[in-house]
């Protein structure tokens, strides 16, 4: 396994008039799961196939393990047949003529591995992901889901680099995808090996990304560890993005009073938090964001009386939405279930307060 | 519901009329092959013959049996020739984005709008130059150069049908251009090389002009040789017909096998689905 380093990627599509990667710029380390997440269209493919070498970027350095692989300014270019990367693609790109087994064994007898090894591999990943009866079939007579189990095994019957996932889970139903994803998770320590993936999923991203790259509209806008991602998000794009349900965002306006200066959204005042007071001015218009899970049921904090609009029970907790005039608020709850009536109360944290401001969207 | 089955009735009745219609020369052309000299000469073409004999036939191939074999090898060759090289094209261009790329497809695709009498001479000239005049090997070059516009133009379309994910997967499976394209793309496309293949055979076998200007008494096709019995037994109806009866069979066999595969590939599904 290796690790890999992008710099200053550029990409444009239709002789420049599309750029879809623009200033990418992140590092992998050896043996670390790195998500790509970012909403659709926002460049996440074009950033792998780059790695891949299927696209040759207009700008920019890509690196596998110590070996420079693209430098558009170096001059250099290896062929994908020559990267050892392996790829599951978005599409699955199963070959048609091939049967399941004759997938699975395309990279290996492509590197000219012999017949006996070549058996065993294919035999181990077809156990692995739960494949072996499927084995004498062809990818017409698969389910989407087995489909994709076909490609990602397919990915992992090899020894390479760097794994280079494209939404591989995307067509498994609920059950199944918690199960891949939980599998391939342990296969990654297991192996320690270098993956990127690729996701629009945010609960795929936190639940199993040791490090995000989030990208929007071509370009990197946060690049950290999924907590950090989820406390300290860099932008109201970032806080928007990751976490779910998402954080609820009041626009407010800043007013001193007596206990000091407070957060004022028309029917709902929070005291502004300690950490951030000295970087507020009454007049200052900002963007407060709240957490879902940050709003409690009881405790120390604010307690808000909110009408109550709706509750979701999710099995081991639930998520509540209230309002409060024309603000709506929606909390999430580690409880089983909630006693049902018109109004119910909602403790805020002023502490736990994201703070943004509206113009830049940038976190204050 | 009466009204449309009225309605399709006349349009069948139509075209059964058209069919009968573009079918009756053929018919005369059995029928009169079928004839002896005598009966020729004494009833209407259409008639049924009333004594049929195959005499005709004898006559036709014993004159026609060099320039059919000639036919044959030059139609295996150049086809052959046009849809290997043809394919290449394609799928380079459907699949490899290079320098010009475009460029190069557009200069290979004008060559098919390129009539053939306007390269008759300079054809002749390269051909006399490369000391292949007469001889079938210059004809199998000709029709495979002639060939490969078309050719490139049916695979590109045909590979482009297949997911490109397809061959950047093999790629990124470590497998070369040429491995990719014998091991996924060829084998996913079955329908569709039996299509072009189709089509440049039944091109070549009928081609005339050719055959006219860069064959000569050696290398001869079938399609000159019944054109020059026309003139010089200008009354034997009944052999003339039975050389094109001759002349027609091959076409009409690749037809009758695999003509379900013709149809499928114009329209469009050439490709095994992933
Ligand atoms: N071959 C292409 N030609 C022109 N534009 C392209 C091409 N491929 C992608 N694009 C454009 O580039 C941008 C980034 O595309 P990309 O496929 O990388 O997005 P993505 O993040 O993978 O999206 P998704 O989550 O939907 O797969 C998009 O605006 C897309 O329309
Ligand atoms: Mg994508």
């Amino acid at each position: 396994m290796a690790e890999v380093k992008v710099a200053d990627l550029r990409v444009t599509y239709n002789r420049g008039r599309t750029v879809a990667a623009d200033d990418v710029s992140f590092e992998v380390t050896d043996g670390e799961f790195c998500i790509l997440l970012g909403p659709s269209g926002c460049g996440k493919t074009t950033v792998l196939h780059s790695i891949a070498g299927l696209i040759r970027p207009d700008r920019g350095e890509v690196r596998i393990g110590d070996q420079v692989v693209t430098s558009v300014e170096g001059g250099v270019y290896v062929r994908p047949q020559d990267r050892n990367v392996a790829m599951v693609f978005q599409e699955y790109a199963l070959y048609p003529n091939l049967t399941v087994w004759g997938n699975l064994a395309f990279p290996l007898e492509a590197r000219g591995m012999r017949k006996a090894e070549v058996r065993k591999k294919v035999s181990e990943v077809a156990e692995l992901l739960g494949i072996t009866e499927l084995l004498k079939r062809r990818p017409a007579q698969l389910s989407g889901g087995q489909r994709q189990r076909v490609a990602l095994g397919r990915a992992l019957v090899r020894d390479p680099s760097v794994f280079l996932l494209d939404e591989p889970l995307g067509n498994l139903d609920a059950k199944l995808r918690v199960q891949v994803r939980f599998e391939l998770k342990r296969i990654q320590k297991q192996l320690k090996a270098t993956m990127i993936y690729v996701t629009h999923d945010q609960t795929e991203a936190m639940t199993m990304g040791d490090r995000i790259v989030l990208m929007k509209d071509g370009k990197l806008v946060q690049v950290g560890p999924p907590r950090e991602l989820y406390e300290e998000p860099r932008n109201l794009f970032v806080a928007g993005f990751v976490g779910m349900p998402p954080i609820n965002l009041l626009h407010c306006t800043v007013v001193s009073s007596a206990d000091g200066l407070l957060l004022d959204a028309g029917e709902i005042k929070l005291p502004a938090p300690e950490t951030k007071r000295e970087k507020l001015s009454p007049g200052m218009r900002l963007v407060v964001g709240i957490r879902p899970a940050d709003i409690a049921w009881e405790g120390e904090g604010i307690p808000l009386e909110v009408a109550l609009e709706g509750v979701e029970p999710m099995g081991d907790s639930v998520i509540v939405h209230g309002s409060l005039g024309s603000i709506g608020l929606t909390a999430k709850w580690a409880l089983p279930e909630i006693q049902e009536s018109d109004r119910v109360k909602f403790v805020l944290n002023p502490e736990k307060l994201h703070l943004f401001d509206p113009g830049s969207g940038a976190r204050i | 519901m009466r009204r449309s089955a009225l309605v399709r009735g006349l349009l069948y009745l139509g075209l059964l009329l058209l069919t009968v219609f573009y079918l009756l020369p053929l018919w005369g052309a059995l029928t009169t092959s079928l004839k002896t000299d005598a009966e020729v000469d004494t009833t209407n073409p259409l008639s049924f013959p009333q004594r049929p004999t195959f005499e005709p036939y004898g006559a036709a191939f014993s004159y026609l049996r060099r320039p059919l074999l000639n036919s044959l090898l030059i139609t295996l060759g150049g086809t052959l020739g046009s849809v290997a090289l043809g394919a290449m094209c394609g799928y380079v261009l459907a699949n490899f984005r290079f320098k010009y790329d475009n460029l190069v497809f557009l200069l290979i695709t004008v060559g098919i709008f390129l009539p053939f009498q306007a390269i008759l001479i300079p054809l002749f000239q390269t051909i006399r130059s490369l000391g292949l005049y007469d001889s079938v090997l210059g004809l199998i070059l000709a029709h495979t150069a002639y060939g490969i516009p078309m050719c490139t133009l049916m695979f590109r379309v045909f590979y482009g049908e297949l997911p490109s994910s397809l061959v950047k997967q093999a790629l990124t499976d470590g497998s070369g251009p040429w491995r990719t394209y014998l091991k996924v793309v060829l084998p996913s496309t079955k329908i569709a090389t039996v299509t072009v293949l189709i089509f440049q055979f039944t091109s070549i076998w009928n081609e005339l002009l050719f055959g006219l200007v860069i064959g000569g008494p050696r290398s001869m096709p079938a399609t000159v040789a019944l054109n020059n019995l026309a003139g010089t037994l200008a009354a034997q109806w009944n052999v003339q017909m039975a050389g094109s009866m001759l002349l027609a069979i091959p076409v009409l066999l690749l037809y009758i096998f695999l003509g379900r595969y013709l149809i499928r590939g114009y329209m469009a599904g050439s490709v095994t689905a992933t």
